[in-house]
């Protein structure tokens, strides 16, 4: 049996490996991405059901005319969002002027009543079980929509793994280092960076080290 | 519209600085002047490290969303921002270096995630109508403690949105 890894892709050859899948210990982690055992699936040997393809639905074109009731953290993600698409314009007085309503707006957002990395786990756990509908409703007219809600679903299983392991020991990131994805927000703990991102694919170089403050 | 030098892959081969008929690569901060350029692209034809690109000075309007895509979108977009939330009022209670190094990580990682999405859901241009509606109707909240007015009449003034 091979098993694949649903947020890299990689594959666990029991074969190959000698070791069932099932016999791996539960802290197991994938060796390219990261991610836990519950990450991964079986793969069919025998090619399967072919994928369905929808039949393409003539989407009802809309035009957004009315600003959608957004939070301040939303608020904030849209104008820090627009202050990286001036970047890439090399527009970096207006990239600074975005930031700074977002940052405004970051400073206004509130934190619901929480539980702390429960409370996380939950909101996390809630997003993957809602992504394969939503990737649903993408895939019928929205490539790009589709492609941001893949690589969010890859993320937020990551997401998942490191909280996880963060509960069952608060220490597993004592000695290696944390990076995160500056494009797709993939985070990857290990000593360097990897050399390409396992779900974006951009380069290394556009990891972010995130820093144990002393 | 104008050519742009990404300095990362730029390993000096200076094939536009022979090819550029106005001088315009010839600079000492390595970028391209773009006063100078005329936009004729002969210098991202003849760079051999594809260090060159041409900035474009009109931007199309992105697609049009479906209402439904849109809404399972902004369902996560919430989700993420409730979690950003909530990493960093942890990482600034946090005694332990270790939780608030890892909620400094989840809280950056859902941002990247929130603003990828908000990038599908018509914000992908500052020069757009949806971004030009999204600023105006930000002016309701010009007079609210602390809010960066300054900042927000001169990015309404200083970007060329589409007609």
């Amino acid at each position: 049996m091979k098993y694949k890894c649903g947020v890299c892709g990689y594959i666990y050859d029991e074969e190959k490996e000698g070791v069932k899948f099932t016999d791996l210990p539960d802290d197991w982690i994938c060796p390219v991405c990261g991610e836990g055992k519950e990450g991964f699936s079986p793969v069919d040997e025998d090619d399967g059901p072919e994928p369905v393809k929808s039949e393409p639905v003539k989407g009802i074109s809309y035009e957004k005319e009315e600003l959608r009731q957004l939070t301040p953290g939303q608020l904030s993600a849209v104008c820090s969002n627009l202050a990286r698409a001036c970047q890439k314009q090399q527009l970096a007085e207006e990239s600074d002027l975005f930031m700074k309503i977002a940052d405004y707006y970051e400073s206004n957002a509130v934190a619901p009543d929480n539980d702390g990395i429960s409370t996380l786990l939950k909101l996390v756990n809630s997003d993957i079980d809602s992504y394969p509908g939503a990737k649903k409703t993408a895939s019928v007219c929205d490539r790009g929509s589709l492609r941001v809600l893949t690589w969010n679903e890859k993320v937020t299983m990551i997401l998942r793994t490191l909280l996880e392991r963060y509960e069952k020991d608060p220490h597993f990131l004592d000695n290696t280092n944390v990076y995160v994805c500056d494009i797709c927000g993939f985070i990857y703990i290990g000593d360097e960076p990897p050399e390409i991102c396992p779900v974006c694919k951009v380069p290394g170089f556009m990891f972010v080290q995130i820093k144990r403050k002393v | 519209m104008h050519a742009y030098r990404n300095l990362r892959l730029c390993s000096k081969d200076c094939m536009c600085l022979y090819v550029c008929p106005t001088g315009a690569t010839d600079t000492e901060t390595g970028q391209i002047d773009f006063a100078k350029c005329v936009a004729c692209g002969a210098c991202i034809k003849a760079c051999p490290s594809h260090a060159i690109s041409m900035i474009p000075e009109k931007y199309l309007e992105p697609k049009p969303k479906k209402e439904e895509v849109l809404a399972e979108l902004n369902s996560l977009e919430y989700s993420k921002t409730m979690q950003e939330n909530i990493a960093r009022e942890l990482m600034k209670k946090a005694d332990d270096p270790a939780l608030a190094q890892i909620m400094e990580a989840v809280m950056r990682s859902n941002r990247r995630m929130n603003e990828d999405m908000q990038r599908e859901s018509g914000y992908m241009v500052p020069q757009c109508k949806n971004s030009k509606q999204f600023l105006k109707d930000l002016m309701k909240d010009i007079n609210e403690p602390g809010f960066p007015a300054d900042a927000l009449l001169k990015l309404l003034e200083k970007i060329e949105f589409n007609q």
